[in-house]
């Protein structure tokens, strides 16, 4: 008889209501009222009790919805780490049934098993989150309200709570910004690049595999400046969302991983030649082999058949030594002969 | 739409012209005084907010204001009043400018945060609403300050003077009856989201359209509301200023449709379209004259409406 764990039964039981809430009141109904009216109406209230500053309730919610969404983020980091990890191994298996795809599957089905690592580890929180910090990124664009329409619309949204009525329409002054206007001198957008440049930057792990290296090295410079682009172009409020998360996902991974790859970074690197590669080592095959890079499993064998290589050789030079030895031993004894 | 309506709806001209870039948003209704037609534009990407001053026989321009720069981005009508010509800007100021000559009249008068509504000119006082939550009574000679009365939220709309009372409603969902000199005569406060249309008054009844999606019409000396239109469920959030054509009230709301009611009882007469069709969100007030109702709908048409039965004339579209 097909029995189901109770885990199981509660994701479905959620999953059909929430198809049921979507079919009877309309996802975006459903949208508005469970995600984005309560963050907006939030973000409003903060912006009351925060002396009528918006850039500070924008800061302050971000900061909130970081924390609440903790725990999705670190099982998500924790996930990625043990993933990267295992990557060596999965090279080997890769290399080793490259041709045997159904062998390939298992070997890698087991490897997941054998370390209890869930693949989806890596994308179930993400796509948990990812709703939030859409509602999060609406609210914020519909707070800032500046035209005629955008209050209107704005109107539809609000709780009947005089503070919420009172506070609207918002301050749009924070600091140097019109969090209605995109920053008119660069500053959100370089803070918005460089902020992201450095999370990418700690959160890449190195990969075994030249490609996924090469490919990593390009995001971590595209997705900053991409992201820099996008802050010129939107109201600023929204790029003090981008900022201040940011901020919060390099303390949260500084406490998960440390500073990571950019532990190793300098940036009289990025100005400098690097330098001469040393020339290679006498033995041609041991040289090819350190040159790629291997993880530390395959470093330790190559270092063994170095060691047998050179023992051989080292052997191969003796027994060369003894042949001549012998040889001459014999050719003293031939030359004698003949002088006698 | 067949040809002789056609005929009724050709333009005569257009500022600016088609080879020019255009004014940007207007928000504003524009007024006409003395052939001379006065409109405060929101300004765009190619355009600064100005006032404009337009023969209105010829579309030719007379004057901008301001000459050099740039005001804040103009949301509410002027008003024009002993010559002088009175309009709020969103940087929070209140201008008097000389219609004949397009400049100040005196320095702007400063309120604490945007001004979107239209000022109220009544006795020599211009009547003002500001996004700072304060109705201003402004001398309208001097622009000095002789009252402000504080509401809880910004004020969006139009004063209403009826009777030696100004009555103007906030986005704190009450509605105010307000003395001449500053003093609160009256509140409202049942509706369900923000006063924003101008009020219309009626045999010492005040009319006035909600973004709660009613109309409530209240009685001018105690403020009890003698009808609301609906009676249960709610038409789309009203943003335009209606129009009062006889013994008829006539409003526009964002479900797309017009209604006319009976000013006395609020009883529908007519809704245009009928039945499930609509026209798209209606935010710019009514017009009406001479039996004819004319709507300016978000679906870039204008549509005149025969007043009796509510039966079209013609639409004109506004798009190129």
């Amino acid at each position: 008889m097909f029995r189901m764990s109770r885990k199981t039964l509660i994701i479905i039981a959620v999953v059909i209501a929430v198809i049921v809430i979507l079919v009877t009141f309309g996802p975006i109904e459903v949208w508005n009222l469970i995600l984005l009216q309560p963050l907006l109406n939030f973000l409003i209230l903060l912006s009351n009790v925060f002396f009528g500053s918006f850039g500070v309730a924008i800061i302050i919610v971000t900061i909130v919805v970081r924390l609440l969404t903790f725990p999705l983020t670190l099982r998500q980091l924790h996930a990625t780490k043990a993933m990267s990890a295992l990557a060596p191994k999965m090279q080997e298996i890769q290399k080793k049934y490259a041709k045997d795809q159904e062998k390939l599957r298992k070997e890698v089905a087991n490897l997941y098993k054998e370390s209890g690592i869930n693949p989806a580890g890596c994308m179930l929180p993400m796509l948990i989150q990812f709703p939030i910090w859409i509602a999060l990124y609406q609210s914020i664009a519909r707070a800032l309200a500046s035209s005629p329409e955008e209050l209107l619309n704005l109107s539809q949204n609000l709780y009947s709570l005089p503070i919420i009525q009172q506070t609207v329409p918002l301050q749009a002054q924070f600091l140097w910004l019109n969090l209605g206007k995109p920053d008119q001198y660069f500053i959100l957008a370089i803070l918005c690049g460089a902020s992201m440049w450095v999370l990418q930057k700690m959160s890449t792990v190195p990969s075994a595999d030249p490609k996924q290296q090469s490919m990593g090295k390009t995001m971590i410079w595209m997705m900053p400046m991409m992201f820099a682009l996008f802050t010129l172009m939107v109201p600023s409020g929204l790029g003090v969302f981008w900022v201040a998360s940011n901020i919060i996902g390099i303390v949260m991974q500084y406490y998960v991983t440390g500073w990571g790859t950019l532990a190793g970074f300098s940036f009289a690197g990025l100005l400098t030649k690097p330098p001469a590669k040393a020339p290679p080592p006498a033995t041609p095959e041991s040289a090819q082999q350190l040159e790629t890079p291997v993880g530390a499993e395959q470093e330790e064998a190559l270092a063994a058949e170095r060691m047998k290589e050179e023992k051989r050789l080292e052997h191969g030079k003796s027994r060369d030594k003894r042949k001549n030895r012998r040889g001459g031993r014999r050719d003293r004894s031939r030359k004698a002969r003949r002088r006698s | 739409m067949d040809d002789l309506s056609m005929a009724r709806a050709r333009i005569k001209w257009q500022y600016p012209p088609s080879d020019e870039s255009a004014l940007g948003y207007i928000y504003g209704t524009p007024c006409v005084a003395d052939g001379v037609v006065y409109v405060g534009a929101y300004g765009g990407s190619t355009r600064d907010p100005k006032v404009y001053a337009i023969d209105s026989e010829n579309g030719w321009r007379m004057w901008a204001y301001p000459e050099e720069g740039s005001i804040g981005p103009i949301i509410g009508n002027p008003a024009i009043a002993n010559g002088t010509l009175y309009i709020g800007s969103s940087d929070g100021k209140l201008y008097a400018i000389d219609i004949e000559t397009g400049r100040d009249k005196w320095w702007p008068f400063k309120t604490s945060d945007d001004i979107w509504a239209a000022p109220a000119v009544h006795g020599g006082v211009v009547y003002i609403g500001s996004f700072d939550q304060k109705l201003y009574a402004v001398d309208a000679e001097s622009g000095v300050e002789l009252w402000h009365f504080d509401t809880e939220a910004a004020i969006a709309s139009t004063p209403l003077i009826y009777n030696d009372t100004i009555y103007v409603g906030s986005f704190d969902r009450k509605f105010y009856a307000i003395n001449l000199d500053g003093t609160k005569k009256w509140q409202f406060d049942e509706a369900e989201n923000w006063f924003w249309a101008q009020a219309i008054a009626y045999q010492n009844t005040i009319i006035a359209g909600c973004l709660d999606g009613r109309v409530y019409a209240l009685d001018a000396e105690t403020g009890k509301c003698k009808w609301h239109f609906p009676v249960e469920e709610q038409v789309g959030p009203v943003r335009g200023d209606p129009a009062l054509v006889g013994d008829v009230v006539v409003f526009g709301s964002d479900d797309g449709k017009v209604y006319a009611l009976d000013a006395s009882t609020g009883q529908e007469l007519w809704q245009y379209p009928p039945e499930e069709d609509y026209l798209g969100p209606i935010r710019a007030p009514i017009c009406a004259g001479n039996g004819v109702v004319y709507v300016h709908a978000s679906n870039q048409k204008i549509y005149a409406l025969e007043m009796e039965y509510g039966r079209i004339n013609w639409s004109f579209s506004t798009a190129d």
